[in-house]
């Protein structure tokens, strides 16, 4: 482990102590040791004194060293450098290429042996093309994903992530610091915060030529008829020429009616800001989109020749966009697949006076302001796959911030059967979409059987496709996972069980691997064997795969014969015959093969969608025509209206807590008509549908034009009496909405209450403070740091002049421009010195011979901690018993010598001898103590003068008997007065005074 | 930071000290399951000289007089290392992998140049035979290269290729390459004979005859020899009988089988059916050795298995699965170089010198069958 040594860690040499505060009890005991001594080993001689107190008090030190959790330090001298080189476009190539050679260049010289090189590159994303290694030594660019944007901060991020422990770290930023997205500094307070300082290689670059449109204002709304005026601010290094050509709508529109042959205007730019305005006519009700584009052109020399020279070096900045909201008398949107379906409720509708348009699915709007112009919105038998998981989120958004009404009219395709379930949609529905709990339902099994998806970001796509899957289930329908685990072999990761609230299955999801089978046949029969022992009506596999593991038809046969489908999904097959593989697959079996390239990922989650739909049939109901039966609840989307013709079929949904409320109910309190309010919109479900095939009593029912006019009418927004005029505009991060408010005669509209509510680009909304500042004029402000499009729904309530209550609403729709990878032309070098400077970097020179990339000045070395207590313990353990064995035994150079040069033989008979002598002089000195263990043991821990002093090794207790010469003084017998009374206590005592008081002669001596 | 295991108690040094103690004096039997006693680790994950990124084909032999190796990995990169040094002498990258890469290496004499060493690949999913005569250009920044000779086109009338994956290349008594065997796998699993036709100017290859059918049943009892992914085959003398043979990894079929050169099965060892524990599971590497036993690189039991080519009998089984060294991932080919077992460790990007645990027998060479190990 790689650490940094903090105030509370203390580091004694190649140790570093992690509880350091033990540490106080070595003094503390030491000096206890040693007070405690003087007494204890008084008896030792001086020299053994001295040792047995220094065992003792090292044994004590190491002891108490393992309780202070001591580590051994290996310290690093290597450094790892990472390279983030920023891949995005506004970088040019030669700069690129540039880019890599420095990275050549600068390893002479200042790459030790041990230093290792990473790479990252950045665009939108960050990606790492090397890992930190000793074996990387240049930049490589493999996948690097999308170039149109900047995200610094997420190298950064990863830079430190993946930045080895074992290694001093560097980061080098090689970029023009202009970032679309993230935040470099916030990266920067990070990395120092990790300590690891950030070197920056500028790349610098400046456009000589170059035309930038800054951005694109129109008015926020207007009337049919009335003439705006479109300004377009485009921003020019130099005289610049070119044509300026305006769509609407996506459609371009003729800005030059004086020339037949050119629909756009030809402008010549002066250097600085230019601000070009053109007279636009407003044609039609609803949201319009203007995008404004320049096209450079070669200027042209005063006698008409062309200059050759373009003016502009990027294209990719010469485009704005605008929207403006044109006010609609109440239109409706029809959604129908079928025409048949969309033609009654366009004759409700007409009849009733209100306006509306038919489209199909494929032409649903895809921008909320584009949605919000519609005043109610009318989805007939609509199935959620035809519909972008943004558009399904939208249409969320519309109801609820814009106050959009929705009617959603059932069929087999639509609700649960449809694949709403789990989509943003069924949030805003008064129905949920599950089936009731206590209803027993057919169910549906699901297994999922994953194999690698070979592509860039597969393993991402491939979990959103799983999790898109398992939300279009419902909570009864069984869903499994198998996929093929490098280690562990091919297995369930998810084993078929109940979809439940989805949390366990989407854990699994984001475990998957995505491993490379080599055979279909383990992880197929794993599927089926699975699928024919679920308890399921409809039993569906769908396999996920390029189609190149080995595949046995026997199997398919036998899915086959237990009439469960397999539906092939294949991601870039490798050739035709894994095409083939997985085509035979699902025809076999009755399924279907989708075939999805590199550039379709995001059609595959719908195509889930689509597949569990298969096993979500379970949700209709079909059987014998009943009338749904009309609730007490009162409603005035069912007033006059006492009883309704019967349906034959219907798809089932359960009833929604809270606020909602179900008008009509069929089988097992089913609801069939339901309405509530979502956020500031309304909404109406209606399960059955409203064609011949579930309703053909209701086609010819007279009450059908008043029942569906009231439910529609009831959900759509009220457009009111007054006359807004709405303008915005935007101040930083955030945008003042401007009103200017009109009663119906014309008068200025005052003390009127506004409750306006902003729908942002992240789908959330927020409420808007709207005042009045001035007659008739109210103003609010929102924050709109976020790019994207934002729309206000502005609700109003005001005491008009005869006293009635005016009421109604308006919208206005800002575009926030999204940052633009080509908006700058020179490099931030600002924003790169101050990431240098947060990080205790340095700005790299421009000679990679100098730049010293592998530099240790300003690093901390990291530190391995290997934990050494167990190490410590042992030794201390070790020295204590040493220290027993210092005061018990003493071992004698001298003899140990005289033993060698006498020889063993010699020595061995001497030594029979001395134990027999000691044998003797044991039995002695019993008959003269008595058989008396304490007293035995009390005399154990004295050492007698002389034994300290002798040079034979020494018996450890009682009195030896050799026939040698001693040493010094003559010794002296142990020997009780014969009528003492014995008593171990007073013995020692008397040994101890005997034992002082010779060392004190000798000492005298 | 606090270091990991901090001290609970000193009376846990002591319980330790005496289990460390005691279990150093237990006696320890042979243990199927036991890591690998890894000796070396050569390579990392990553893209530059000297690592791999999944690495799937392997082949080991002499070169200038030290033993080396060539691997190919997901970047479609022939890389040449000489194993003594672990320096790459060579590295290329072959002409095309977007539809992916090669899985196959064999290393024996040029088809142009029977003096030359060549690696042929089996460039499975461009559907082609590629070889490169040794040595091989070497670049940090190594460039898609075209092969001094190649052969195959996809489909699956004779002669064409689905996915190969492997090559065995025989040779005449004048030491030149006679006969090639390609194995492949995709809807054509089968093992193709082609016969070198040196009337041409370079030579072409001229299909004789295949051995074994794509296997439709998963018992493989609708023809002897059916194949479910052949991935590996090699050529081999019979010491007993004299007969030439060819070895083959059924892979998806989990069996080991032999074959006479004209198609006549011999024998199979394992069994499709067969889920327990000691079966092979997906056997992808096989390498024979001169003491008629080969060794086996099981890709789904991430092991290696010796086995005696003659009895099928198993000698040993040895790894585990796993990410630290001593263990295995995915490996899809094995080789020796001295005493050491040699194991490419694919899904963890390096190849592993490991004490077998019993002693090894060098590479088989043959002088009619020259294939993966060992100069001519």
């Amino acid at each position: 482990m790689m650490t940094q040594p903090t105030l509370a860690e203390l580091v004694l040499g190649p140790i570093q102590f992690q509880r350091e505060i033990y540490l106080v009890l070595v003094p503390a005991l030491a000096l206890l040791t040693i007070f405690i001594a003087r007494k204890s080993i008084s008896g030792l001689g001086k020299g053994s004194r001295l040792a047995a107190l220094i065992v003792r008090l090292l044994a004590i030190a190491l002891i108490v060293g393992a309780l202070a959790e001591p580590s051994i330090r290996d310290q690093s001298k290597d450094v790892g450098v990472t390279v983030i080189v920023d891949a995005s476009r506004s970088i040019p190539i030669g700069a690129q290429e540039q880019i890599d050679n420095y990275i050549i260049q600068s390893q002479d010289g200042s790459r030790k042996p041990d230093d290792q090189l990473g790479v990252i590159t950045v665009a939108e994303n960050a990606y790492s093309q090397a890992n930190v290694s000793r074996a990387t030594s240049r930049v490589e660019r493999q996948f690097i994903g999308g170039t149109d944007g900047t995200n610094l901060m997420s190298g950064v991020s990863l830079a430190i992530a993946s930045a080895p422990e074992s290694l001093a770290n560097r980061i080098v930023l090689i970029s023009d610091g202009n970032e679309t997205d993230g935040s470099l500094l916030r990266a920067a307070q990070a990395a120092k915060a990790q300590g690891i300082p950030i070197d920056i290689l500028p790349v610098e670059f400046a456009y000589a030529d170059e035309v930038i449109v800054e951005n694109v204002q129109v008015p926020a709304n207007a009337r049919v008829g009335e003439t705006i005026t479109l300004k377009v601010v485009i921003n020019s290094t130099q005289p610049a020429a070119g044509r300026l050509l305006i769509s609407q709508n996506g459609t371009l529109i003729d800005i030059n009616p004086a020339d037949e042959t050119e629909l756009g205007k030809i402008v010549e730019l002066n250097p600085g800001r230019n601000v070009l305005s053109v007279a636009i006519e407003i044609s039609r009700p609803g949201a319009i989109s203007y995008d404004a584009v320049f096209e450079p052109l070669t200027g042209l020399t005063a006698d008409g020749n062309s200059t050759g020279r373009l003016g502009d070096s990027i294209t990719e900045n010469n485009r704005g966009t605008a929207i403006t909201f044109v006010e609609s008398k109440g239109t409706v949107l029809i959604v129908a697949d079928d025409p048949n379906e969309a033609v009654r409720f366009e004759d409700v509708l007409a009849r009733a006076k209100v306006q509306s348009q038919r489209i199909t699915s494929s032409q649903f709007p895809t921008s909320l302001p584009e949605l919000a112009s519609y005043e109610g919105v009318v989805l007939l038998n609509q199935s959620a796959y035809s519909y972008s998981e943004a558009q399904q989120e939208l249409i969320r958004q519309y109801v609820k911030d814009t106050g959009g009404g929705l009617v959603m009219v059932g069929g087999p395709e639509s609700f649960g059967a449809g694949g709403w379930i789990g989509s943003p949609l069924a949030d805003a529905l008064p129905i949920r979409l599950d089936p009731p709990q206590k209803r027993q339902m057919p169910r549906g099994a699901l297994a999922l059987v994953i194999h690698s998806v070979e592509i860039p970001n597969g393993v991402y796509h491939g979990k959103e496709i799983c999790n898109a899957a398992v939300d279009a289930l419902s909570r009864l329908d069984l869903v499994g996972i198998i996929e093929f685990q490098g280690l562990g072999g091919t297995d369930w990761v998810y084993p078929l069980s109940p979809v439940g609230d989805r949390s366990a299955v989407k854990r699994a999801i984001q475990n998957l691997t995505f491993g490379d089978m080599p055979s279909f046949d383990p992880s197929l029969q794993l599927a089926l064997s699975g699928l024919q022992n679920a308890a399921a009506g409809q039993k569906h596999c769908i396999v996920i795969s390029d189609g190149d593991p080995s595949l046995s038809r026997s199997l398919l046969r036998q899915f086959q014969q237990s009439g469960i489908t397999i539906s092939a999904v294949g991601v870039n097959p490798h050739s035709p015959t894994d095409t083939n593989t997985l085509r035979t697959m699902a025809r076999m079996t009755g399924g279907t093969y989708y075939a999805v390239g590199n550039n379709a990922l995001a059609t595959l989650p719908q195509i889930f969608i689509k597949e569990a739909q298969t096993i979500r049939r379970a949700l209709i109901w079909e059987g014998e025509a009943f009338a749904p039966a009309r609730t007490g609840v009162p409603a005035e989307t069912m007033r006059g209206i006492s009883a309704v013709p019967p349906i034959e079929g219907y798809v089932v949904a359960a009833e929604r807590e809270g606020l909602s409320l179900v008008t009509l109910r069929g089988k097992e309190e089913d609801p069939i008509a339901a309405q509530w309010q979502y956020g500031l919109g309304r909404v109406v479900t209606f399960t059955s549908d409203a064609s011949t095939r579930w309703a053909s009593a209701w086609v010819a029912w007279p009450g059908f034009s008043q029942f569906w006019e009231q439910h529609i009418r009831w959900t759509m927004r009220p457009s009111g009496d007054a006359t807004l005029r709405v303008s915005t505009e935007n101040i930083g991060e955030k945008t003042r909405v401007i009103i200017e408010a009109f009663d119906p005669d014309g008068e200025r509209l005052n003390f009127a209450d506004f409750r306006a509510r902003t729908a942002t680009p992240d789908g959330e909304g927020i409420n808007v403070e709207v005042q009045q500042v001035g007659p008739g004029r109210y103003e609010g402000e929102f924050n709109s740091a976020d790019a994207g499009a934002y729309v206000v729904n502005l609700q109003y309530r005001a005491p008009g002049s005869d006293g009635n209550l005016i009421e109604g609403s308006a919208q206005a729709a800002v575009t926030r421009p999204f940052a633009d990878e080509f908006k700058a032309l020179e490099t931030n070098l600002p924003l790169l010195k101050q990431v240098a400077s947060i990080t205790g970097g340095r700005e790299l020179p421009a000679d990679p011979t100098l730049a010293d990339l592998w530099s240790r000045t300003g690093l901390d070395m990291p530190v391995a901690l290997t934990p050494a207590w167990l190490l410590f313990a042992i030794i201390g353990i070790g020295i204590f018993l040493l220290d027993v064995a210092v005061r018990r035994v003493r071992i004698d150079p001298a003899m140990i010598a005289a033993f060698v040069r006498r020889g063993a033989t010699k020595e061995t008979a001497k030594s029979e001898a001395s134990t027999e002598a000691m044998r003797m002089a044991r039995s002695r000195a019993q008959s003269r103590t008595g058989d008396d263990r304490k007293q035995q043991s009390s005399r154990k821990f004295e050492a007698s003068p002389e034994r300290a002093k002798s040079s034979e090794p020494v018996a450890l207790s009682g009195e030896e008997e050799s026939d040698k010469p001693t040493i010094g003084k003559p010794k002296k017998t142990v020997e009780k007065p014969k009528d003492e009374p014995i008593d171990s206590l007073s013995a020692l005592r008397a040994a101890k005074k005997r034992a002082r008081d010779d060392m004190n002669n000798n000492e005298n001596d | 930071m606090m270091p990991k295991n901090p001290i609970p108690q000193l009376a846990r040094a002591a319980l330790l000290a005496i289990t460390c103690t005691l279990g150093a004096c237990a006696d320890k039997p042979h243990d199927e399951n036991a890591a690998l006693k890894t000796t070396r680790v050569l390579g990392e994950t990553g893209t530059q000289n000297g690592q791999f990124s999944y690495p799937r084909g392997m082949d080991i032999f002499d070169y200038n007089g030290s033993t080396h190796a060539i691997i190919v990995d997901k970047t479609a990169r022939l890389q040449l290392m000489n194993l003594e040094t672990g320096e790459v002498v060579g590295c290329i990258h072959t002409p095309k992998w977007d539809r992916g890469k090669p899985t196959g290496l064999t290393v024996a004499p040029s088809i142009l140049d029977a003096s030359t060493l060549a690696v042929y690949v089996a460039d499975t999913h461009e559907f082609r035979v590629l070889m490169y005569e040794l040595p091989l250009a070497n670049s940090t920044d190594p460039q898609p290269t075209e092969p001094d000779f190649q052969f195959g086109s996809f489909g699956e009338e004779p002669g064409q290729f689905i996915y190969p994956t492997d090559v065995a290349i025989a040779t005449n008594d004048a030491g030149e390459v006679s006969e090639v065997y390609v194995a492949e796998y995709g809807g054509n699993d089968r093992i193709n004979h082609f016969v070198v036709d040196r009337s041409t100017e370079p030579p072409t290859m001229a299909w004789k005859s295949q051995i074994g059918v794509p296997g439709e049943e998963i018992d493989g009892s609708d023809a002897p020899i059916a194949f479910a992914r052949p991935q590996s085959i090699e050529l081999w003398t019979n010491p007993t009988t004299n007969q030439h043979e060819i070895v083959f990894s059924d892979a998806s079929h989990h069996r080991i089988g032999r074959a006479t050169l004209d198609g006549q099965l011999i024998a199979w060892y394992g069994d499709p059916l067969d889920t327990s524990p000691e079966a092979f599971k997906f056997p992808y590497g096989l390498t024979i050795l001169e003491d008629h036993t080969a060794l086996v690189a099981e890709f789904g039991a991430n092991r290696i298995s010796r086995i005696d080519l003659e009895s099928g009998e198993v000698l040993f089984r040895y790894g585990v699965p796993g990410r630290s060294v001593g263990e295995l991932a995915q490996p899809w080919a094995v080789g020796v170089d001295g005493d050491q077992l040699v194991i490419l460790d694919s899904g963890n990007s390096r190849l592993q010198f490991c004490t077998p645990p019993t002693s090894l027998a060098p590479e088989y060479t043959h002088p009619m069958a020259v294939s993966s190990g060992g100069a001519p």
